[in-house]
């Protein structure tokens, strides 16, 4: 007999009336412009905007600095979440508290201050030089460095690089992994833990194949998330990044810069260039929020069903 | 919380890296870039901090990004407190899409947000500025108005307002048609050309949508954990549909409520991406503080960027606060759970 | 007739949570709605109140056709299983609510306050809220406020469902005094026997959607109107046998198979047969502890276990060991069968 409240309580037709009204005013039909303004262009118009070399490179770097800085978030975080829920040490509280800064911190502040911090003057980058072209390390991986002669190049710029980015992404990502799996963690059981060490599991073992089970699906989700995050940051990676179109550029500015670039044949914006890359990275965004939403479910699976 | 010694003490070799290691990296990460936003903003002394907040472009940059919040707060809250009352309470059809679809706007790069106002309010927009000639502004008008006669027609039909004087059919009648027919007479709203991209509207739009699911998505597991038998009891005790709303169902999600405007309020704050599309960024009209920070910091000179640490210090202080009310908040939310937890158990 | 059910169907998708169900309820009764979880009641209950609509079939109140009234509109009062008190109120304005909603003056809601709290003997605990009650305060509490607008129905859903042992027994005297003294119409849903045949003056056995008995509590003890009713209330025995020239003979045969039953007081036990039937059989296990003597016997003829209760003087005449061959001997056994009369000595 749960769960049947139809009618009983009054305002379902007005609430989910607005609602519906409201989400389709403000967020489905905006979107849905987005992609008929990218179909006023022809199929091979389209393909020529998305598929430019600067643009390309622009996905690229998106997804490698998003997916390098939510694999090394999920690793820290999964470290961080356990010390804060399994050992007590002076300052848990505040460290705690803080692990939310990046959500309330505004991303232009943190955009400045880690360009700041990392800059050759910063605090950070004035001991990171060492990792400039000239610098020791920067020269191995540069052109003519060993390493980057024989394998492959790497920009390892502290600021300005690709390295700058992941930086920047990790920290705007930081409170995904460890919010996601804090709660997991804090209600695992003990029985559990107990029953393994009586069955004869060692330390190790209990975590291995019964503690990290079930923390996975959550874990999973907060990749997810940072991932998602990263993906579509823009206000903190513009100062961090050096923008030079092909290396360091990411869609967002891309985008913008085709917003602001008039096509003098056409005697416009070229707003539909910039739809169809904007196209692009929505539905890569919306195949990670269908994905979010598959480990969510699958996540929910593992919880005690008594409520 | 208690932990059974035995089984979960890890030993010190594994503790005690394992905590120097989260704080070493909270504190590389987080604390480092928080004290150099203080630092470099106290850089040239409090004179020059001081003098960059009471710029009267930083004062008018404060205001909009103020403006800007308080209406995206007070949209999404309406809308937030009305789809966790449909999908808490009631059972529909299409109940998980509607449910995914409110975290839609997480999902979109803050740009590509700013993006989509401009393609559809832009000078080469769908619909660009408003301009109305005076038909249009008629036949929006009666729309306008019709909406309103229908939503208070709801109203009427939800609350019984009109019962007094009206059977509900007749009123429904006579609110619809009665609005509309206003609207085509007498345009009420006389604005020929509303311009909203690179304009206040723009920035709230953008606004809006960047923190569109936050209210939403805080409110529905909260109600959902409240269930519907306290508003049950006061609907037989005889209580109509606002009465129950006023009385029982806005005290009991009051604490969620609050995180998530917290919440809300914190992201329209910090909003810069979709803002710095839409805005057009003109120096004193549309520029928000975290705009205005970015001019800053792009300027020449040591003072610009001082400047742009100063009033990111203020932004700075402001989130922290926020961490602080967050903190508290969601551990009232906790003991309110709880207390209902209690109640059922024994 | 103070509520009057006439063919009432509730589905729940493909579920029927209810189906055809008519009830008539006289003023002033305290009735009962008994049956297992998922038999419809508390869905019968929550459709008299107006929580649910149905999806056929009609609710009368006081002669009055409820279906086109609101909940808030048919003064009933409801006593929800968890309560649902407002938590963010005090008891005081818990109980108040009703009248306030209604907008009656202050003065006249204190008054009415002080007089309930009075009734359900909770005087100075009007400023303290919910969270601060115990178990069966709350109940009181939920009782108070359901019944401070003067309901002419009051229904209640598992009243004693939360509650321990001890304080269910008080609350179950308890109500019963306070129903004798308002007299006001009552429903409550309960899935515990024992309460139904205690509280109540007429009780509904609900199955599956259908009500399957009402009556007395008399009536549905000792004249159970189906075999679910005689299993639901009270323990009984089950004896597979068959029919021959009208009476039962024990021994299971696909034929004219037929079940059996008798309470376990409904036994004789002696060391010798007396009488047919008089069925050998073993003791396989004695708790004289308590007022009456549970004794479990396994039938020889068959190897079925037997539930069989006898007085403590009957227990120290027979003076029985753990063991020992007896004979047992059904002094009244039912069959619902139409062609079959009930076995009876």
């Amino acid at each position: 007999m749960a769960g049947q409240k139809r009618r009983a309580l009054p305002g379902f037709g007005l609430s989910l009336g607005y609602s519906l009204f409201y989400l389709s005013v403000l967020v489905l039909i905006p979107l849905a412009g987005c992609f008929i303004k990218a179909s006023n262009l022809s199929w091979e118009q389209f393909w020529h905007a998305v598929s430019d070399p600067v643009a390309v490179a622009a996905y690229q770097l998106s997804f490698s600095t998003s997916i390098i800085a939510a694999l090394l978030n999920s690793f820290t975080g999964l470290i961080v979440a356990w010390v804060l829920v399994r050992y007590d040490f002076p300052g848990k509280k505040l460290l705690d508290a803080l692990i939310d800064l990046p959500l309330a911190l505004p991303t232009a502040v943190a955009g400045i201050t880690f360009a700041n911090l990392y800059g050759s003057e910063g605090w950070f980058g004035q001991h990171l030089m060492f990792l400039d072209p000239d610098g020791f390390v920067g020269h191995w991986f540069s052109e003519d460095g060993w390493f980057g002669s024989t394998l492959f190049t790497l920009d390892t710029r502290a600021r300005g690089g690709p390295l700058a980015i992941v930086v920047v992404l990790m920290f705007v990502g930081i409170p995904f992994v460890i919010r996601s799996v804090q709660p997991v963690l804090a209600e695992f059981e003990i029985a559990q833990e107990e029953a393994a060490v009586s069955l004869g599991a060692s330390r190790w073992q209990t975590f291995r194949y019964v503690i990290l089970p079930a923390l996975l699906p959550a874990w999973l989700t907060g990749l997810a998330l940072a991932y998602a995050r990263g993906l579509g940051e823009y206000g903190s990676v513009i100062f961090v990044a050096d923008g030079i179109p092909g290396k360091t550029l990411i869609p967002p500015v891309l985008i913008i810069a085709k917003l602001e670039e008039f096509d003098h044949a056409r005697g416009a914006f070229k707003y539909e260039e910039a739809a169809a890359i904007a196209s692009v990275v929505l539905t890569m965004s919306f195949i990670t929020l269908v994905l979010i939403n598959l480990l969510e479910r699958w996540s929910k699976k593992f919880e005690p069903s008594e409520a | 919380m208690e932990f059974n010694k035995s089984v979960r003490e890890d030993p010190w070799y594994l503790r005690v890296p394992l905590i120097l290691f989260s704080v070493l990296f909270i504190g590389i990460m987080v604390i480092g870039p928080m004290v150099n936003v203080f630092a470099q903003g106290l850089e040239l002394g409090l004179g020059v901090a001081f003098a960059a907040m009471a710029h009267p472009h930083a004062l008018h940059a404060l205001q909009l990004t103020l403006t800007a919040a308080v209406i995206a707060i007070v949209l999404n809250v309406t809308f937030g407190i009305a789809v966790a009352w449909a999908i808490a309470r009631f059972r529909f059809r299409g109940k998980a899409v509607l449910t995914s679809l409110i975290d839609l706007p997480f999902s979109v790069s803050p740009v590509i947000a700013g993006l989509i106002f401009v393609l559809l309010f832009g000078a080469y927009g769908f619909i660009g500025p408003l301009e109305l000639s005076p038909v249009a502004q008629r036949i929006g008008n009666t729309i306008i108005l019709g909406f309103v006669g229908l939503v208070l027609a709801w109203l009427n039909s939800e609350f019984n307002l009109l019962s007094f004087a009206f059977r509900p059919r007749w009123a429904r009648l006579i609110l619809v048609l009665g609005f509309a027919g206003l609207g085509c007479i007498q345009p009420v709203t006389d604005l020929d050309r509303i311009q909203i991209v690179f304009a206040v509207p723009g920035v709230v739009l953008a606004t809006a949508f960047v923190t569109f699911p936050f209210v939403a998505r805080e409110l529905i597991p909260v109600m959902e954990a409240i269930g519907p038998e306290e508003e049950e009891a006061a609907r037989t005790l005889g209580a109509s549909g606002w009465q129950m709303f006023w009385y029982v169902t806005l005290p009991n999600m009051k604490w969620g409520l609050l995180y998530g405007v917290l919440l809300c309020n914190a992201r329209a704050i910090g909003e810069f991406g979709a803002v710095n599309v839409v805005s057009g960024k003109l120096a004193g009209r549309t520029d928000t503080l975290p705009i205005y920070i970015e001019k800053l910091y792009q300027g020449f000179g040591a003072v610009q960027t001082a400047s742009a640490f100063a009033i990111s210090s203020l932004l700075c202080c402001l989130a922290l606060l926020t961490l602080v009310f967050k903190t508290y908040l969601e551990w009232k939310n906790r003991q309110y759970l709880l207390e209902q937890v209690k109640k059922g158990a024994s | 007739m103070s509520i009057l059910v006439k063919d009432v169907v509730k589905r729940f998708g493909n579920h029927l949570a209810l189906n055809q169900v008519s009830l008539e309820v006289p003023s002033g009764a305290l009735v009962a709605l008994l049956g297992p979880s998922g038999s419809g009641k508390t869905t019968l209950l929550r459709i008299i109140a107006g929580l649910e609509t149905a999806d056929e079939g009609s609710v009368h109140l006081h002669e009055e056709d409820a279906g086109d009234l609101d909940v808030r509109d048919r003064n009933i009062g409801f006593v929800f299983q968890h309560y649902a008190l407002f938590r963010h109120m005090n008891v005081a304005d818990n109980i108040g609510f009703a009248l306030k909603m209604r907008g009656r003056p202050k003065k006249e809601i204190s008054d009415r306050v002080n007089e309930l709290l009075r009734l359900i003997q909770l005087d100075d605990v009007g400023s303290r809220l919910p969270s601060q009650l115990s178990g069966g305060q709350r109940q009181r509490v939920a009782l108070a406020r359901a019944l401070a607008a003067r309901p002419r129905v009051l229904l209640l859903d598992e009243p004693f469902g939360a509650l321990d042992a001890k304080v269910r027994k008080e609350l179950r005297d308890w109500l019963r005094r306070l129903h004798s003294e308002i007299h006001v119409t009552s429903v409550f849903v309960t899935h515990d026997q024992e309460e139904a045949l205690e509280l109540a003056d007429r009780i509904v056995v609900m199955s599956q959607g259908r009500i399957e008995q009402v009556g007395t509590p008399d009536e549905v003890y000792h004249h159970p109107a189906n075999a679910f009713v005689m299993k639901f209330l009270g323990q009984v025995n089950l004896f597979h046998g068959r029919v021959e020239d009208g009476e039962v003979v024990l021994g299971a045969n696909d034929k004219d198979a037929v079940v059996g039953y008798v309470r376990p007081h409904q036994f004789d036990i002696t060391r010798h047969p007396i009488g047919k039937p008089s069925w050998p059989a073993r003791v396989v296990y004695v708790n004289a502890a308590g007022v009456q003597v549970r004794i479990e016997l396994r039938l020889t003829d068959d190897d079925r276990s037997l539930e069989v209760i006898v007085s403590q003087d009957a227990f120290r005449e027979l003076a029985l060991k753990t063991g020992e061959a007896v004979f047992v001997r059904p002094k009244e056994m039912k069959v619902f069968r139409d062609d079959v009369a009930d076995y009876a000595i």
